[in-house]
């Protein structure tokens, strides 16, 4: 029995058969950007010497990558799905890359393809196991996310950004190395069998329905996007200086005096010292303007729930956008180990926090009566849900 | 094969619609699935599908689906795939082409490639059986107005079509100048039967001599200026008469030339086709002028008249029997040249 | 921003022919004025000075249509009948925006969150007399 394997988002088109055994078979178009006219020749030339009764499953790589490509890479999958009553795998296609690439368990392998508007989707592998989760990032944001010693480029992103990275890893003193393959069938199939073969591994993947199988163009709807911009913009007037981190021990004298000159009814040392030191679902993310701490907030993970808590400014600092760049680290952050709702109180009377919240997404959904001890005020609940 | 009847399974996805339909010797309907008439109460396999406007990737299998099954129609039994390759939004065609190839290759059932105007000019076969080409064709519709001379099943000739808008888009526009809703074609027809075409009379634009084609930008500029004067004049607009006033204009320019064109080149038989077909003083028009020449009038129904998969299945069909075939190597054309595809 | 004065017909051709030299691949005109300003005739007057031979038709219904004989790919779209996001993302329109050729994009006005920071947005109006129109451009 084979596997069916279709790669269409990147410039070739390829398909592939592989067996129980890992052997593959591939074919890859010759032309650029013809998918749709190569891809069923291809199939059907592939599936020359085989029935389809020996075919267990069609996999297709669902994305990232063209826009154009992905589409019918997809519909080609559901339709032969459809049409052969066999089930879909749909295989991660930064993964499939990344993991197909060799590389010794040291180099991290970074596919990257070129998005649109100086985006890129990329993600990073090691040992063929994920590091950052596959999505679209800045280049900068991305390349701010990488831990190792030695990294592989690979795809189309390397061709636009190659000249950025070699700059990136000469100021990180990290090595790197580039290849200009990009994604192959083979490497769908392969993955497509781990897959298979461990449905732990990638769950709601496998076994699909040919209905349930969903192009993945991890798009960032233009929408969050402008959000996101005008943020920025506006918090650029980005205090100059400003790193963004997580607290650690050392931190708590600086937050605590903070604390102390923002509430009426500060939390205690003690407090922030289970939190930061002993609590490993929490995280506190710090603001320093020029190595001066301005800020804080903390999120607690809890039943793949984010709780936004203790959001505090030093006074000489607000006005200054501080806190959105916090609460988005956080949530940003948050958002890439899978957490989707997020939740906060704030006092209803707190109308800078809500129109702040309200920015980030976040909508009012209940009230908790006489939640503040000092002065009895009501706190808003503010949820911000993914659809 | 089905009761001795060949079964062509079509796919039609250029533009708006996603669309799937099942016919018999090409020109029997045994089902006609249109996605935005899709009841969304039917419920499929237990299942409501989300049927979403331009959806086609998620649609496409769906309509598939329910054409098939009300068609009572095994893939086994199934002798053509017929899908419209051109012309269109690409985006949209390439979810139907995709689809049909792979239907096609997995089935092992040969497949055809239709033109889409190919395909509203094959509507006329579904309810009359006993047409056959020569004949004139007139195609009027949101995005098309043509005048193609119809040789034979596989063989056309334009004689004439729009150099701006086309007339549905006139229809569509006005509508909204003079203040109705949306869609205009109908809204426009259905004020017009209250007003008197000759109270406001617009220009009809007939072009240069014995030219076929068509010109309606200008129409549209002279109901909005019409508007704007009588607007700044402080003089109330009779709507209606607008209305009856521009349909005149634009149905007698259509129904002059189409007819006229039959006439020259000796056809007696004309057939009306797209979403414009469906206006009631048109066919009216067309009726009377036709009548007048000895000429046969062919109208669809409406249904037949806007996007949908049976006129495409038809086509296929129609080509198939003439002995064309596609390969699994069919692309998708944004522009398609109707006297060559 | 620069406001200018479009006697008549003959001008718009010449104010597109001296557009059209200027547009290079990834350019987008933006286009946005009330039914009947000369959106479309504006466009086929670009198309001519970038050397389509096709001739250039509304794409009100097709929403975009696209154009292959001139010196540049030109995608013509119309987003009056569709301008929601997610629709237009089904179509495509990241691909013709981001993409190898000119587009030249009417009623973009209803589309602004989806315009490139750097398009050519040229809005029109009507003018005192019947025939003159008045254009602001943001170049």
């Amino acid at each position: 029995m084979f596997i069916l394997a279709i790669e269409t988002t990147g410039p070739h088109c390829s398909a592939a058969l592989i067996d129980g055994n890992g052997n593959v078979s591939e074919l890859v178009s010759e032309g650029e950007l013809k998918h749709l006219q190569s891809l069923t020749p291809m199939i059907e030339k592939l599936m020359k010497n085989s029935g389809w009764d020996q075919i267990s499953d069609i996999a297709v790589s669902a994305g990232p990558g063209s826009f154009t490509g992905i589409r019918i890479g997809v519909t080609t999958a559901r339709a032969l799905g459809q049409a052969l009553d066999k089930p879909l795998i749909s295989v991660p296609t930064l993964h499939a890359f990344g993991a197909d690439e060799e590389a010794d368990d040291d180099t991290v392998v970074c596919p990257v393809f070129n998005a649109r508007r100086n985006q890129i989707y990329g993600g990073a592998y090691r040992g063929g196991a994920e590091i950052v989760e596959a999505g679209a990032y800045d280049l900068d944001e991305f390349l701010s996310m990488l831990r190792g010693e030695k990294f592989r480029f690979i795809g189309d992103g390397t061709a636009v950004y190659g000249e950025k990275i070699d700059i990136w890893a000469t100021e990180e003193g990290v090595e790197v190395s580039f290849s200009t393959k990009d994604q192959r069938a083979s490497g769908v199939a392969r993955m497509a069998l781990r897959m298979k073969n461990d449905p732990e591994f990638y769950t709601g993947r496998t076994g699909l329905r040919y209905d349930r199988l969903e192009p993945e163009y991890m798009r960032k709807a233009e929408a969050q996007k402008k959000l996101e911009d005008k943020l920025k913009a506006e918090s650029a007037g980005k205090p100059a200086g400003l790193t963004l981190r997580y607290a650690s021990g050392a931190d708590i004298p600086a937050m605590v005096d903070i604390e102390n000159r923002s509430f009426a009814r500060p939390n205690s040392e003690d407090m922030f010292r289970r939190e930061i030191e002993e609590n490993p679902d929490m995280d506190y993310a710090v603001a320093e303007i020029d190595g001066k701490m301005a800020g804080f907030a903390g999120l607690w993970r809890v039943a793949g729930e984010g709780h936004i808590n203790n959001v505090a400014v030093a006074p000489e600092y607000r006005g200054r956008g501080i806190g959105a760049e916090i609460i988005k680290k956080l949530t940003d952050d948050a958002r890439k180990m899978g957490i989707k709702e997020f939740t906060l109180e704030v006092r209803v009377s707190n109308r800078t926090a809500i129109g702040l919240y309200e920015k980030f997404g976040f909508k009012k959904e209940g009230i908790r009566k006489g939640y503040y001890q000092d002065n009895g005020e009501d706190a808003l609940i503010m949820w911000r849900r993914e659809k | 094969m089905k009761d001795g009847r060949h079964i062509t399974l079509a796919i039609e996805s250029s533009c708006d619609e996603t669309a799937a339909a099942v016919m018999a010797d090409g020109r029997v309907m045994l089902s006609n699935i249109i996605s935005s008439q899709i009841d969304i109460h039917k419920a499929f396999g237990g299942v409501v599908p989300e049927i979403a406007s331009r959806h086609h990737l998620t649609n496409v299998n769906h309509v598939v689906d329910m054409a098939l099954e009300e068609a009572d129609v095994t893939p086994e039994e199934i002798d053509l795939i017929g899908v419209t390759k051109g012309p269109g939004l690409v985006g949209a065609l390439l979810i139907g082409i995709a689809t049909a190839k792979a239907l096609s290759l997995a089935w092992g059932k040969p497949l055809i490639g239709v033109h889409h105007i190919q395909g509203h000019i094959s509507a006329a076969y579904v309810e009359n059986p006993d047409l056959e080409p020569p004949f004139m064709a007139l195609v009027v519709s949101g995005g098309h107005t043509e005048i193609v001379r119809v040789e034979d099943y596989d063989s056309y000739k334009v004689l004439g079509s729009t150099r701006d808008d086309a007339a549905g888009e006139a229809f569509d526009k006005v509508a909204r100048v003079i203040g109705l809703g949306y869609p205009g074609g109908p809204l426009i027809d259905k004020l017009a039967k209250e007003g008197d075409p000759d109270a406001v009379a617009f220009k009809r634009v007939f072009l240069e001599k014995g030219s076929l084609d068509f010109s309606f930008s200008g129409i549209k500029t002279a109901v909005l200026n019409y508007m704007n004067t009588e607007k700044q004049a402080g003089r109330p607009v009779n709507t209606a008469d607008v209305a009856a006033g521009f349909q005149q204009a634009v149905l007698a320019v259509i129904v002059t030339k189409a007819v006229g064109a039959a006439a020259d080149a000796g056809e007696d038989k004309i057939i009306m086709a797209g979403g414009v077909a469906a206006n009631s003083r048109l066919r009216e028009m067309m009726e009377a002028s036709c009548a007048e020449k000895g000429i046969k009038l062919y109208v669809p129904s409406p249904i037949l008249c806007t996007d949908n998969a049976a006129m495409i299945g038809c086509a296929a069909y129609n080509m198939a029997m003439k002995g064309h075939m596609d390969g699994l190597d069919m692309d998708a054309y944004a522009r398609l040249d109707i006297e060559e595809a | 921003m620069k406001e200018l004065i479009i006697k008549n017909e003959q001008e718009t051709r010449l104010f597109a022919l001296d557009l059209a030299k200027k547009l290079e691949k990834g350019s987008l005109v933006a286009l946005s004025g009330d039914l009947g300003t000369g959106k479309t005739a504006l466009t086929k007057y670009i198309a001519e000075g970038l050397g389509v031979t096709e001739t250039v038709t509304s794409p009100t219904f097709t929403i975009i249509q696209e154009y292959r004989s001139g010196r540049l790919p030109l995608y013509h779209f119309d987003v009056y009948r569709v301008n929601d996001e997610e629709e237009l993302f089904e179509i495509g329109y990241e691909e013709y925006f981001y993409g190898d050729g000119v587009c030249v994009v009417e009623w973009a006005d209803l589309i602004d969150e989806l315009i490139p920071e750097d398009a050519l947005r040229i809005h029109i109006e009507y003018g005192k007399a019947p025939e003159e129109r008045i254009y602001t451009c943001s170049f």
